[in-house]
């Protein structure tokens, strides 16, 4: 057993046509057991414990249902903070993709040096922002040091910028047509123009295309509605929203990039809008740490939406790779329901954005079209481990 | 091609602490032990990890040391939840 679960995509093709696809999971469901029965406080000890990788969004999130199941009040200034660091979690995740991953697609060596300095920013924003560095507690104290998170801000930003983009940022976040584009790749250098100049050389740049449609603004009456009505169990495993699968990506939060918007008109969700995407999230994040540097200041409200009723909470968080959905029920001040859909469950569904994209692959070869699937999946990228088998019938 | 995500991995952002049993420093890779299961791991993301210390694993790579009474405490809530029964 593997104590993290896993999905196994079978891929059914004849001589690189694909013609069927079945996804299967084994899915460790009694993970959130474990939380029934905690006070909020012991909650918010074992989240983190429990949920490492994205461990940002899903204690910002325990926290927020926490507090408005108890009725508590919001603390914009702390929220804001912590909404920082989800946002650099994003960034982190997003820059193991594009430095480990996407060289091992054209065959360059992986960068784990500058992945390695990425990683000892959180613990270095979490000191500046919070008194001993508690973030997700719900007493935790916010220390805002505004000088050193400045430079912290802008020392990621030199570091993305060179190891990401090599040098040219700036100009990739001026583009706003795909000639401009094809321009840029011409002359950064940089590591994802390998991988783009690799798909446009192959013709790639629209495999992937599908019809399932980016998940909508999910109204909180309305979903809890929706869950209760599906039973919580089946919508945890297999979510949909008024009878429809949908796909909850970071493509989602960047559909309104000028750049994104012509690039779908012609490819549709193909391979080529989802790096660009990631890559525009990716060289936005300074800049959108520096605003909420200065909300924290300001104590303007922050996105997370939350709501409370007799003890029930329902807290919607943009998690790295999509909508963090957490659930919880309090009865006597303990935990007596806790559901949480990740989005890998929206987007791994039998009938989702990976099986219909999948579906759809029409490859020269078996190992193109092994190529083209691996390139999806890590382009809508899971939390969990993976296994590809192509099948030939 | 990025390799299939290997065990110790993680759904819903679990991950499970392995204790480092075995360094070798000219590949800076390690094997880490989680329960009867040996994992080979690579320590390019973390610093200063020596034998017998904690961390966390996560398609193949250490991502961060952990102390021993966090990864004792995060081992028994796996326990707890049944998810430990052959590791």
């Amino acid at each position: 057993m593997n104590p993290a679960g896993s999905i196994h995509i079978d891929l059914y093709h004849c001589a690189g046509q694909a013609n069927g696809v079945n996804i299967a999971s084994s899915r460790p469901e009694a993970a959130t057991q474990v939380l029934l029965g905690k006070t909020p406080e012991q909650l918010l000890d074992t989240v983190p414990l429990l949920f490492t990788l994205c461990g940002n969004a899903q204690s910002y999130a325990a926290l927020l249902a926490c507090r408005a199941a108890q009725g508590r009040a919001s603390e914009p200034a702390l929220d804001t903070a912590r909404v920082m660091l989800v946002q650099l979690e994003t960034l982190r995740e997003h820059a193991w993709r594009i430095l480990l991953d996407w060289p091992v697609f054209t065959g360059l060596a992986p960068d784990k040096k500058a992945l390695a300095a990425l990683f000892k920013f959180d613990a270095q924003f979490k000191r500046q922002l919070f008194q001993d560095g508690e973030a997700f507690k719900s007493d935790s104290r916010p220390d805002v040091d505004g000088v050193q998170l400045m430079r912290l801000i802008d020392e990621l930003a030199t570091l993305i910028d060179a190891a990401i983009f090599n040098g040219c940022m700036a100009d990739f976040q001026t583009l706003s047509t795909e000639a401009q584009l094809r321009g840029w790749l011409q002359q950064s250098g940089s590591l994802p123009a390998g991988l783009l100049d690799y798909l446009y050389s192959r013709n790639w740049a629209a495999v992937g295309q599908n019809n399932v449609a980016c998940l909508p603004e999910l109204e909180k009456d309305a979903l809890d509605r929706q869950m209760q009505q599906d039973g919580l169990a089946a919508f945890v495993r297999t979510p949909h929203w008024q009878g429809r699968c949908f796909e909850t990506t970071l493509l989602n939060r960047q559909l309104a990039q000028p750049l994104i918007v012509e690039l779908r008109g012609r490819y549709g969700h193909g391979l080529i809008v989802r790096i660009v995407a990631r890559l525009l999230e990716v060289a936005g994040i300074p800049a959108q740490l520096k605003q909420l540097l200065a909300q924290i200041k300001d104590h303007k409200p922050t996105p997370a939406i939350s709501t409370t009723s007799a003890g029930m909470a329902l807290v919607q968080v943009q998690a790295a790779r999509g909508l963090l959905i957490h659930r919880l029920v309090l009865r006597q001040g303990r935990v007596y329901d806790y559901r949480i859909v990740a989005p890998t469950e929206w987007n791994f569904h039998p009938d989702g954005v990976v099986v219909q994209s999948l579906r759809r692959l029409q490859a020269q070869s078996t190992d193109d079209l092994r190529r083209q699937a691996e390139l999806l999946v890590n382009a809508i990228d899971p939390c969990v481990r993976y296994t590809l088998k192509l099948i030939d019938r | 091609m990025p390799q299939p995500y290997t065990p110790t991995d993680i759904f819903m952002c679990l991950a499970l602490p392995a204790q480092i049993v075995a360094l070798d420093p000219a590949t800076n890779m390690a094997t880490a032990s989680v329960g009867n299961v040996k994992v080979e791991v690579s320590l390019a993301l973390v610093d200063d990890v020596a034998l017998g210390d904690y961390v966390l694993v996560h398609v193949g790579y250490a991502l961060n040391k952990i102390d021993e009474d966090e990864a004792l405490k995060t081992l028994a809530l796996f326990a707890e939840a049944g998810l430990m029964s052959d590791v």
